[in-house]
């Protein structure tokens, strides 16, 4: 990976995290993840899970508490932030210039992502016209373009078809067979007993407590 | 380096998403009318003759002596000029509001004995109407020929004086007429006039490029932070924030990308205002000559007239441009450059605020358009407007201040028709940004 990992493979460390928008949006959160573990988020809408995973990459800051990450962070945010005006590549070779990819290297890693990913038919079609299993096939790719060492998944599957979801499902699973972390959040529970080894489960604003568990 | 490399892949994904949404569709359409707009304000004469017409020029010359009625005699043999009238302050006036004449030359007093002895001294050049300030320009630069001429000749006679103590008139012209082909005299002397000389700028380039190049660099901003409503818009800033390319970052990208834009457009500018006026020597302008001339053109011109002249005496009093007058004095890329480079400073902080307010790149192109046209019809619209209606231009900035001091003492008030005619545009796209943002929220 080529990622500054600390001497124990820990990838993220939460401590006490909080954040409020007014209230509290949830109790103090506290998990470590390493290297090769998955974490499941569920909870009703509106319960933070987005606003965790914000705090996770660094793109919010918590109220209280620590985080910290070790490794080159991969998202897959709901609201994508791809372009439908642009390509599926121009797309890539976007984000592959944020993630400051020389361009031969940003050009064989789109090439073995599209593979991966199933993407090479539509590669060069414009992203406004795939369907929204193929555009969020693309975001995949685009989280996975840096090969992250933190791989953070904003109801990833939801738009996903029966073959697309086992697709996505196999490229999670040799992501953290390679010694990264993952961070699910999934309405479906079969996606996390997949995927992830433990789960927590935010709770809604009239209950406090955060519940955690283990899964199969 | 890799800095540099992220900033221009922002950049070229700026111009792809420019390039394919609405919002290039909706900046070219208002930078297309106001295009139009300008180039009918312009007068007919423009597209139709290929040379200014000769000028009847009022000459303000409180000194009678020989130097002066030299000076009378090679302006009425100028081929610019179609008559010349010697009269005082007032009767100028009074000439230039009749429309008897176009042009009062005004040679201040003294004039003479201050270049002889090497003081600073300047004819002041008061135009009814663009077209006779183009030929007053030329007749300025005649005139400067003829005064440095007229100066070798006097410090020949001064000479001649000193050393023959019976010395008369015969001995200056005799003195003149030996220095008339004096060209050092000319190389020297030439150049300090016309410097000294502002009002003598031609005023097609300055006032047509000035208002140009107002509205390119609004262009240039208003592209620039429509691409980053469309990014804010599509949920593309928190990808960038997640690469590391913050607000601030983002700003100080956006705002280089502002710099480029302008001033490659206006560089372009520079030479696209050269080709109008080769343009407008050709022929085929004349056909776009007799359209000026008809009925159809006058209500157009006459929107269009004070529009661009609204923006002009805006354009004049903000410090974007230095100011028109300090613009006056910028010819060439490097000065429109740098003029561009300061509207952008001045114009980018209110687009990206826009940019910030809008929810999508379209609705930033139209909300930015409302701003721009108000600058450009409101910001010195009652101004010119009472201008026109006095039916006198004066191409002089400091007069122009002293002008606005003036109308807002109670000199004179703006017709209401005329400033209706600038407000209504710029209110109806504000308030369609309004609606088709309330829109939007709704839905």
């Amino acid at each position: 990976m080529g990622d500054n990992i600390s001497s124990d493979n820990i990838r993220i460390e939460a401590v006490g995290i909080t954040k409020s928008y007014g209230p509290p949006l949830f109790a103090p959160v506290s998990f470590t993840l390493r290297g090769g573990d998955g974490l499941g988020l569920e909870g009703c809408n509106g319960s933070g899970k987005t606003t965790l995973l914000d705090i996770i990459s660094g793109l919010c800051r918590p109220d209280a508490g620590q985080m910290r990450t070790h490794g080159t962070i991969g998202y897959v945010m709901q609201q994508d932030g791809l372009s439908g005006l642009l390509s599926c590549r121009d797309n890539l070779l976007f984000e592959a210039a944020l993630c400051r990819l020389p361009s031969s290297e940003a050009r064989s890693r789109i090439r073995d992502l599209a593979e991966q990913c199933a993407i090479s038919s539509f590669l060069d079609k414009r992203l406004s016209r795939c369907s929204a299993g193929m555009r969020q096939r693309v975001n995949l790719a685009a989280a996975l373009l840096c090969r992250p060492g933190i791989l953070l998944l904003d109801e990833a599957f939801s738009p996903l078809d029966s073959g697309s979801r086992a697709i996505v499902r196999n490229i999670i699973a040799s992501c953290m067979d390679g010694g990264a972390a993952a961070v699910i959040v999934s309405h479906d529970r079969s996606d996390l007993d997949a995927l992830c080894s433990s789960a927590i489960s935010l709770p809604d604003s009239s209950q406090r407590d955060i519940a955690r568990r283990s899964l199969p | 380096m890799k800095g540099v490399r992220l900033a221009v892949a922002i950049m070229l994904d700026d111009l792809r998403h420019f390039v394919k949404s609405g919002a290039f569709a909706v900046l070219a359409a208002a930078l297309g009318l106001t295009g139009i707009a300008c180039a009918a304000s312009l007068p007919s004469s423009f597209f139709s003759s290929g040379s200014p017409p000769p000028v009847a020029i009022a000459l303000v010359n409180p000194d009678e002596g020989m130097y002066a009625q030299a000076l009378h005699g090679m302006l009425a043999e100028l081929p610019e000029v179609s008559a010349v009238t010697w009269c005082s302050p007032d009767e100028a006036e009074a000439l230039l509001a009749g429309g008897e004449v176009s042009v009062i030359a005004e040679i201040p007093d003294g004039m003479i004995d201050a270049l002889i002895q090497g003081r600073h001294s300047e004819i002041r050049i008061t135009a009814l109407d663009p077209m006779s300030g183009a030929s007053a320009y030329t007749m300025a630069v005649s005139a400067a020929k003829a005064m440095n001429t007229m100066q070798a000749a006097a410090n020949a006679y001064r000479g001649a004086a000193v050393r023959y103590a019976g010395a008369d008139a015969d001995a200056f012209w005799e003195a003149y007429a030996g220095y008339t082909a004096s060209l050092l005299g000319d190389a020297v002397f030439h150049r300090r006039f016309v410097e000294a000389a502002p009002d003598a700028a031609d005023p097609y380039s300055v006032q047509l490029v000035s208002l140009l190049l107002f509205i390119f660099c609004c262009g240039g901003a208003m592209y620039v932070f429509a691409a980053f409503a469309g990014q804010a818009e599509s949920g593309r800033l928190r990808r960038l924030s997640l690469r590391g390319v913050g607000p601030w970052r983002l700003f100080f990208v956006k705002l280089a990308q502002c710099f480029i834009v302008n001033i490659a457009s206006c560089l372009l500018l520079v030479y696209a205002a050269g080709a109008l006026d080769g343009f407008a020597q050709t022929s085929a302008a004349g056909a776009l000559g007799g359209f000026a001339q008809t009925g159809a053109a006058g209500a157009l011109g006459g929107f269009a007239q004070a529009g661009a002249a609204g923006a002009l005496g805006g354009f004049a009093h903000t410090g974007a441009a230095g100011a028109l007058g300090g613009f006056a004095q910028i010819s060439g890329a490097v000065g429109i450059s740098v003029a561009a480079a300061l509207i952008t400073a001045a114009v980018s902080p209110i687009f990206w605020l826009l940019s910030l307010i809008a929810p999508t790149a379209r609705h930033m192109a139209l909300a930015s358009s409302a701003v721009a046209l108000l600058c450009l019809f409101t910001g010195g619209g009652f101004y010119p407007a009472h201008l026109m209606n006095i039916q006198i231009l004066r191409l002089n900035p400091a007069y122009l201040d002293t002008g606005l001091a003036g109308w807002l003492l109670g000199a004179g008030f703006p017709d209401i028709g005329a400033f209706s005619c600038m407000a209504l545009p710029a209110a109806a796209c504000l308030a369609a940004a309004v609606l088709i943002r309330r829109r939007a929220s709704v839905c």
